[in-house]
């Protein structure tokens, strides 16, 4: 914490190896978040590329109020959801049946993405509705308080906790099925 | 597979490797970016401002004050489907603007009434009937002109003050530019018996929140917070003719030109200092305020003219007064730019040295200055600073 604010001291004064420290701290967690929640590697870094560019841009101007990793995901999952709200203009699909591919826990995309084990998954949680997918993956990946999470999603803290059980309760069941197979 | 029960576990074992190709799209941007982490400096190195206005004392305070107080607005970006697109293009493309701002979120507070045309800005403020200010940003000065007695003059804002006038239509479209793809749509409401669509867009220092009309895409109100301030703007009319001799930088027929000088360069923490004493035994009788931001320096400037008017003090004492606390008001603004700052001097006494009111980072430094509450100031380093 105190290194990130020595980071962001630097960096707000024009520091170029302060913002090279940021993106190498920070980025292959940022690359996981975009992609566990995008289910595309390729996409997931476009968003991160994309919100480091925002992130120089705002030079002299950051201010840190709680931690950057904190800040930097919620970065993250904003251009991840407004992507698949772009999507979901052009397709007409709800954001909460936004499932981009046809979604199989056991499709290989994800075990090459992810590995074996976390690519199903990597699979299951791609079944999930956009908005509980964003719930867990913000809390149980980035650490994001429930209450935080509700600001950034605009709506209440209990629909957050609805959202989360409903989406463990999803993944319990789909990889539960699995073991069974 | 694992137990499912164990799946926050699972979760957290998720981990992916950045490629070598988003690693030297990053860097790349990072080293072509010394332009950007840079543009600020210039701005912060310079404070070179000088002149103005006027005979009576509170007539140049009120003068001045608008000057710094609409200058701490501008330091304020704003952002902004119907789509977030067609929303923010009037704003971005409007070859004129016209709106009402109200500094804070409190819609009873006194607004301005802009006029934007290109580089040119003509202003009046509710609470201040009777002055009237033409900005030029090209040229970094403003006309200000005075109904009673038709008189008028030149201020000169190069400097901190000018900067935020000459980045203000230019700074409010960088920010929507910026905030392109991080917006949020909030769905429909209806104000003032309009239906309207609600975007919000947030970065690291500001949030902005665009109500537009459903049918047609235009904004009827934004409202946006940046750093610790805040502002509301409405009544938006883009692309309206306006008449050449608004914006005018010619002194109007019939007004006489005056001048006199008023010093706003170099200010410092002494004059912050002399500031907070204003704010506290004279404005608020003892006791530091809840805040000094520029709403709170709005609301005070009556309070302080009363105050001014109640006491016997020379025209010129009076005028050394009130300057003291426009300076100590642009003061902290400053330091948007350069570096932390905080106040918290609410309900501290004057005089009481055990309360901190103020902390802030000076440019370049590695400890903090600390003002207190007997307007000493001690150094202090970054793990001993108050919370």
């Amino acid at each position: 914490m105190l290194e990130d604010k020595l980071l962001i001291w630097k960096f707000n004064r024009g520091s170029r190896e302060a913002l090279r420290s940021i993106y190498e701290k920070y980025k292959d967690d940022l690359v996981t978040l975009a992609a566990a929640l995008l289910t595309d590697k390729n996409l997931a870094e476009d968003v991160v590329h994309d919100v480091f560019v925002s992130f120089i841009e705002s030079a002299r101007k950051f201010r840190l109020t709680g931690s950057l990793k904190g800040y930097l995901a919620t970065c993250v999952a904003n251009n991840a959801r407004n992507r698949i709200k772009a999507n979901q203009r052009r397709y007409g699909v709800a954001l909460d049946d936004a499932n981009p591919a046809a979604a199989d826990s056991n499709n290989p995309e994800h075990r090459a993405i992810f590995g074996e084990n976390l690519g199903r998954l990597s699979g299951a949680l791609e079944q999930l509705p956009y908005e509980q997918r964003e719930v867990l993956i913000l809390h149980s990946y980035s650490g994001m308080r429930f209450k935080k999470i509700a600001a950034q999603q605009k709506v209440s803290i209990n629909t957050v906790q609805g959202r989360y059980r409903y989406a463990i309760d999803k993944l319990r069941s789909m990889l539960n099925g699995e073991v069974r197979k | 597979m694992r137990p499912a029960d164990n799946i926050n576990q699972l979760i957290k074992q998720l981990q992916l490797k950045a490629s070598a190709d988003l690693d030297k799209r990053v860097h790349d941007k990072i080293t072509k970016a010394p332009a950007e982490l840079k543009r600020k400096e210039s701005a912060v190195s310079q404070s070179n401002i000088r002149k103005i206005i006027m005979k009576s004392p509170f007539v140049k305070i009120a003068a001045a004050a608008i000057i710094i107080i609409a200058a701490v607005i501008l330091l304020n970006p704003f952002g902004g489907s119907v789509t977030w697109a067609q929303v923010v293009e009037p704003i971005l493309n409007a070859r004129t603007i016209i709106c009402d701002m109200i500094i804070g979120d409190d819609e009873n507070n006194p607004y301005m009434h802009l006029i934007i045309v290109g580089s040119r800005i003509r202003r009046t403020m509710s609470n201040q009937p009777g002055m009237t200010h033409v900005i030029d940003t090209d040229s970094s000065k403003v006309l200000v002109l005075f109904e009673q007695g038709k008189t008028a003059s030149y201020v000169d804002i190069e400097g901190p003050v000018g900067e935020r006038y000459h980045n203000y239509v230019k700074f409010l479209r960088e920010v929507i530019t910026n905030h392109k793809d991080n917006y949020h749509e909030l769905g429909e409401q209806v104000i003032d018996g309009r239906k309207t669509i609600v975007f919000e867009a947030s970065g690291p220092n500001e949030s902005v929140k665009i109500w537009a009309d459903l049918k047609t895409a235009i904004p009827l109100r934004i409202e946006m917070t940046s750093g610790q301030m805040s502002a509301i703007l409405k009544n938006f009319e883009f692309d309206v003719p306006v008449d050449e001799s608004l914006i005018s930088m010619e002194i109007p027929a019939g007004y006489t030109y005056k001048e006199s000088e008023v010093d706003f360069s170099n200010i410092n923490e002494q004059d912050f200092i002399k500031g907070l004493r204003v704010w506290a035994e004279v404005i608020y009788d003892g006791i530091f305020p809840e805040n000094i931001d520029s709403e709170n320096a709005m609301k005070a400037l009556p309070v302080l003219r009363e105050k001014l008017d109640q006491t016997n003090l020379s025209d010129e004492k009076a005028t050394e007064m009130g300057m003291s606390f426009l300076k100590g008001t642009m003061f902290h603004q400053t330091l948007e730019f350069q570096g932390n700052w905080r106040y918290m001097g609410g309900g501290v006494k004057l005089g009481d040295a055990s309360k901190v009111v103020f902390w802030y980072q000076p440019q370049g430094s590695s400890t903090y200055r600390v003002i207190y509450g007997d307007l000493s100031v001690k150094d202090v380093t970054p793990e001993n600073l108050p919370k």
